[in-house]
């Protein structure tokens, strides 16, 4: 995937925030009469426990991968590693039907077509000097007819750039009667593009596409995936068959030429919308160093991770010429 | 005018009479056949009301009463003339009822020999000035018993004089303040005075109001003061901070190590920690009602100081002698330029440009306009300010681009509360007063992000900047009416009621940003306020109380009160009566006994992702869905006045709270390099994202002051325990609050080495505070399908607040010279915080050293062992 410029501003929106003052003032404070130090304290973890961590969000589309490994004491110098003697075994509860998984490099993997919409799946890993971990998850069914469309776009010269014009646009989408089976998605956003390589005179375009991040009415239950996309809770929004997503004062430059707009919507178990949303919470509360710590979220019994699921459908958006 | 002066007998008269003094006077000449001598330049000009009786020297005295003026008998006639300031001596305090511990209202404080006198204002305060070589003043009540208490006990300190029903023949009572009748220090109010108190100092051996209400029993704060004041288990923004009756949204500068209150400006402070009077309402867990000194009508002064944290100055004298006095103090945070330089050498030795500066000032007004006997004007305006501003740049240059980049962080925090107050004295037996006030916090933060980035080869200029900006404030508009009167010998009644409307905009981020190609447009605006005021969230507060002290027995004491409060705000109203009672009882006159419960609700709540009390914190009125925080509290303490001087407090306390306020795991307004957009919270958002539980806190205090050779000896204990439930937090168990200290002991000594040399030391214990600890450490591999930055490391947590850090302690050790001069008073401060170098710790982190590969618990520690001098000066 390549990274243009425009992407990464847009992406500066997100990542430049307030930034910390109340830490700062405190540091600054600290700093005065050289009082503020810093030493090391002995803490010893009193009730760790090493235990198997799995990772596997299935789908029907996807390849069964489950990756394992095991946790480590906060000050062990060792890095979380793949135990020895690893056994997983699948089992489709709904069929009755039990598979082994073998390994792959650093993963345990099942045959594509594995999963099937509706069927609840138990997953179960054993290791030598572990517990062993289980956990189910039941496969989404696919969304129902998905109504979309584009709305308030605006493509107009940048008043301040030359060369430049500033995108804006509203994504609209629609669900069917079957987006309430979860209640949780995952929507991710890929644009596809040419971008001229060559010169002005001499043009010679490649295609790439990329992942945007669209603004959201504030509604609660919109969450930005760790990565790309977001994650949406349904329940909270004011209607729930209904979502809108805003992409404003989106910047390109002559240079490029916009194509589609690709669609992901993943019908995800709960157990998804919640394990990222409290990965993404951790990963932002761990910036501030008084920010009370967030523990992530696990379904895995005995364990930590998370098995889950989805389902996905896609939209395909062309921008008007 | 009408005089009718009669002799009864030849030394007895009686005299009516209107007029001026020189009017009056010449009449009781006249009528008694003394002849009365006086200078017409030092009589005043006001026309005055006599009705006195007795011998003709006693008939004087009255008539003088008040004037300034005393007297001389000089073969069997008077001379009357005006004293010197020099042979003056200032005398302060107040008058209360020594069973139900309410202030007197209109006590008269006089001096039998001189005529001179004065009454207690609406809050039971005097301020008499009286000739040095006076040996006695009086203090009287209609209905109690005249107290007659040498001058040498209340010269140089602010005292109580607690004054017995007269039905009980009991003896009066003179507590100077640090023995106040309430509680003794352990009940449900501590007071705190200013002045060189050292069980009171705080950091740099200098008084400060903040750090002095941290060290009372059951209050608990973080590591050297970061937290702020949290009263028997209660949180920080549960306190409500009256500034002359003007709320403070932000009683602290810094980070909550220094009170926005000038000392030198203080006249008192007092705590209500538990069900307090039905008057206050609006915050859940206490009120500190700070009162500033009134302004002397009769004579200019002035004090100045500096220690190691600030520089200050205050002024204080009568604009017109008699009817209109000024204090005016201003004070600002002295080492602002050795931080900078500090500063700058740590971003040189980063291999970074750029500075970071830290200040604070504040200024605070005070007129006051004695209309009359009875009526008195009060104008207050406080003001003040923090600012931060943190600029670091960075030029990187590699063979093939060079990159230049700057970050421009600035943060700017303060205060504006102004007052206009009316009181009226309504005879001996009431008074009421009429306030208009206005208050505001505001926050203003801007982050600058611009950078410079030019390749050689092909020669290519990008530029570019972000610019965020956010604003947070809370504006109150509040009229405020009290009542006080006193229907019968055994009854107090007050009543009130007051509207405030509050103006909130809980935070807005708003952004402008651009990227350019070969021209460098940075375009530094701002955001309109406009777009801020549209996110405003609007409220109206009313409220309503009677409450009446009632005199069961003389033993028995009740107060029964009710406050009724409501919170009309754009989604509801929300009506909710507050009551409060409290029981004294005094078996025997060394001992009383005091039971309290009541109900608090605070419509205000206080959203914050750390809760040390930072000025990013966002105040936010409740809903429809996020309800008021409302507590139930009981309290019974008791009071024991030993032989020996010595006196006991204990209290016991039990608090529950509910629908209390915090912000879902992961929402922040705080982002540096946030990944979650939508945990940003706005005013659009804020309520979103919210959610609501439980506490409970209980505990006992326990409070002791004993006189030791030559000195006292102060020891104040707190045994207690706050926890917090939330079904959203720690699988809806309950965890130990964040500022939960099971054991809390000041141990505190002073001594009078000298009458210039005093000493002090002061011991600090307290259990340590409950932290999150990172147990565990798991990998995220994400086996290359794209999700996730491949092997994101997740931190595995034990039970929320379940380790307990080692515990807070340290040694502090001070001594005092103080000297008079002529109208000149000097004293110097030498003391030596943390004599031990206590490694006290603020913040516990899990830090990775890169080269090693390891990981190791990080300890982070705010004051080490810190010796400091400080002066001051008083004209």
């Amino acid at each position: 995937m390549m990274t243009s410029l425009h992407q990464t501003k847009l992406f500066h929106r997100v990542r430049t925030g307030s930034g910390n003052l109340g830490w700062f003032v405190l540091a600054a404070i600290l700093m005065y009469g050289a009082s503020s130090c810093t030493s090391d304290i002995a803490i010893e973890p009193t009730d760790f426990k090493s235990k198997l961590v799995v990772n596997a969000h299935i789908s029907p589309d996807r390849y069964f991968e489950v990756e394992v490994n095991a946790s480590v004491s906060a000050l062990s110098p060792e890095p979380a590693y793949i135990p020895d003697g690893v056994t997983v075994m699948i089992t489709d509860l709904t069929r009755q039907s039990v598979l082994q998984l073998f390994r792959e490099d650093s993963t345990w993997v099942a045959p594509q077509s594995f999963p099937k919409p509706g069927h609840e799946y138990l997953l179960k890993v054993m290791a030598p000097n572990f517990d062993p971990v289980m956990a189910i998850t039941t496969v989404p069914e696919s969304l129902g007819l998905i109504e979309f469309n584009l709305t308030d776009y605006k493509l107009l010269p940048s008043p301040t750039t030359p060369q430049k014009n500033n995108l804006s646009y509203t994504v609209n989408l629609q669900l069917g009667s079957k987006q309430t089976s979860t209640g949780f998605l995952h929507v991710i956003f890929v644009q596809e593009s040419q971008l001229n390589v060559g010169s002005v005179t001499d043009p010679e375009y490649e295609d790439i596409a990329y992942s945007i991040t669209p603004e959201f009415p504030e509604e609660n239950g919109y969450v930005e995936h760790v990565q790309e996309g977001v994650l949406v809770d349904l329940s909270k929004l004011s209607d729930p068959g209904k979502l809108a997503f805003l992409f404003r004062d989106y910047t390109i430059d002559d240079l490029e030429q916009i194509g589609d707009l690709r669609i992901e919507i993943r019908q995800v178990s709960y157990e998804y919308f919640q394990y990222f949303v409290s990965l993404a919470r951790q990963l932002v509360s761990r910036q501030d160093p008084f920010a009370e710590p967030i523990s992530v979220y696990s379904n895995i019994d005995s364990g930590l991770g998370c098995f889950s699921s989805f389902q996905s459908s896609f939209v395909v958006i062309s921008f008007p010429e | 005018m009408s005089v009718d002066a009669h002799a009864q007998t030849k030394k007895t008269f009686r005299v009516v009479a209107n007029g001026s003094l020189p009017q009056i006077l010449d009449e009781v000449a006249l009528a008694s056949g003394t002849p009365v001598v006086y200078s017409a330049a030092q009589m005043p000009s006001e026309a005055r009301s006599v009705d006195a009786s007795g011998t003709v020297e006693e008939i004087i005295a009255q008539v003088l009463y008040g004037s300034g003026l005393t007297y001389d008998t000089r073969n069997d006639g008077f001379i009357i003339y005006r004293l010197k300031n020099e042979e003056m001596v200032t005398l302060k305090g107040e008058v209360i009822d020594s069973e139900t511990r309410e202030k007197l209202v209109g006590a008269h404080i006089w001096c039998k020999n001189t005529g001179l006198g004065t009454s207690t204002d609406s809050e039971g305060h005097f301020e008499l000035t009286l000739p040095r070589t006076q040996q006695e003043v009086h203090a009287s009540y209609l209905g109690y018993v005249t107290a007659a208490i040498p001058v040498q006990r209340l010269e140089g300190q602010s005292v109580v004089i607690s004054l017995p029903r007269s039905i009980q023949l009991e003896e009066v009572v003179i507590y100077t303040s640090r023995y106040l009748a309430d509680g003794m220090g352990a009940g449900d109010v501590n007071e705190i005075l200013p002045g060189n108190d050292p069980h009171l100092l705080g950091v740099g051996g200098v008084f400060d109001l903040q750090q002095a209400a941290t060290k009372l029993p059951g209050v608990t704060t973080g590591t050297d003061g970061v937290g702020g004041l949290n009263v028997r288990g209660g949180s920080y923004d549960q306190n409500l901070v009256l500034l002359d009756g003007t709320p403070i949204y932000s009683p602290t500068h810094a980070i909550g190590i220094v009170s926005v209150v000038n000392p030198h400006i203080l006249n008192k402070a007092a705590l209500y920690k538990g069900a307090y009077s039905a008057e206050y309402a609006g915050r859940l867990s206490s009120v500190l009602d700070v009162a500033t000194t009134d302004g002397s009508l009769e004579d200019w002064s002035m004090t100045g100081s500096i220690g190691p944290l600030s520089v200050d100055a205050v002024v204080d004298g009568p604009i017109v002698p008699g009817k209109l006095s000024v204090v005016v103090a201003a004070r600002a945070f002295l080492p602002t330029a050795y931080l900078r330089t500090l500063s700058e050498r740590s971003k040189d030795e980063n291999n970074l440009d750029g500075r970071t500066s830290y200040s604070f000032h504040d200024f605070s007004a005070r007129l006051r306009y004695k209309a009359s006997s009875q009526d008195q004007f009060d104008i207050n305006i406080y003001m003040s300010r923090d600012e931060y501003d943190d600029l670091t740049s960075q030029l990187d240059i590699q063979p093939d681009i060079r990159l230049y980049e700057e970050y421009d962080k600035r943060l700017k925090w303060g205060n504006l509360a102004t007052s206009a107050r009316w009181r009226r004295q309504l005879g001996p037996k009431g008074s009421t007063s009429l306030s208009l006030i206005y208050s505001k916090y505001e926050l203003q933060s801007l982050d600058l992000r611009s950078f410079s980035e030019t390749t050689f080869d092909p020669k290519i200029r990008l530029t570019g900047f972000n610019n965020l900006e956010f604003k947070s404030e809370i504006e109150d508009l509040t009229l405020k009416w009290d009542y006080l009167f006193q229907p019968r010998k055994d009854l107090v009644v007050s009543l009130g009621a007051q509207g405030v409307y509050h103006t909130l905009m809980p935070k807005s981020v708003g952004f402008t940003d651009a990227l350019t190609l070969e021209q460098f447009e940075v375009d530094e605006a701002t955001l309109d306020d406009a777009l801020f005021a549209d996110l405003a969230q609007r409220a109206l507060e009313t409220g309503m109380y009677v409450e009446g002290d009632w005199a069961i027995t003389p033993s028995l004491l009740a107060r029964v009160g009710l406050h009724l409060s409501s919170f009309t705000g754009e989604s509801g109203t929300y009506i909710n009566p507050q009551p409060r009672f409290r029981l004294t009882y005094r078996p025997a006159e060394f001992v009383s006994i005091e039971l309290n419960a009541g109900t608090t609700v605070q419509y205000l709540h206080l959203l914050t992702t750390n809760g040390i009390g930072l000025p990013t914190d966002l105040w936010v009125a409740s809903t429809k869905d996020v309800m008021p925080q409302r507590a139930e509290q009981v309290s019974f303490s008791t009071a024991w006045s030993l032989p020996g001087n010595l006196s006991l407090g204990w209290s016991l306390f039990y608090k529950k709270m509910q629908n209390l306020t915090m912000f879902e795991e992961g929402a922040s307004f705080l982002l540096d390099e946030g990944v979650v957009e939508s945990s940003i919270v706005d005013a659009a958002n804020w309520e979103n994202k919210v959610i609501q539980g439980e506490g409970t806190a209980y505990g006992s205090e326990w409070s002791l002051r004993a006189p030791i050779s030559k000195g006292e000896l102060v020891v104040n204990y707190t045994l207690s325990r706050s926890e917090r439930q939330f079904d959203e937090i720690n699988f809806g168990n309950p965890f130990p609050y964040k500022f939960d200290r099971t054991h809390n002991l000041q141990l505190s000594g002073t001594w009078d080495i000298s009458k210039v040399i005093s000493a002090s030391a002061s011991w600090y214990y307290g259990s340590g505070t409950p932290i999150t600890l990172t147990q565990g450490r798991y990998l995220y591999q994400d086996g290359g399908r794209g999700l996730l930055p491949a092997n994101i490391e997740i931190l595995e947590f034990g039970e929320r607040n379940a380790y307990r850090l080692p515990s807070y302690h340290r040694l502090d050790i001070g001594m005092t010279a103080s000297w008079e001069r002529p109208k000149v008073t000097h004293a110097v401060n030498i003391n030596l915080y943390n004599v031990y170098n206590r490694k006290n710790i603020l913040h516990v982190a899990l830090v990775e050293d890169d080269n090693a590969n390891t990981f190791t618990y990080q300890q982070y520690t705010v004051f080490p062992f810190i010796p400091s001098i400080s002066y001051k000066i008083s004209l």
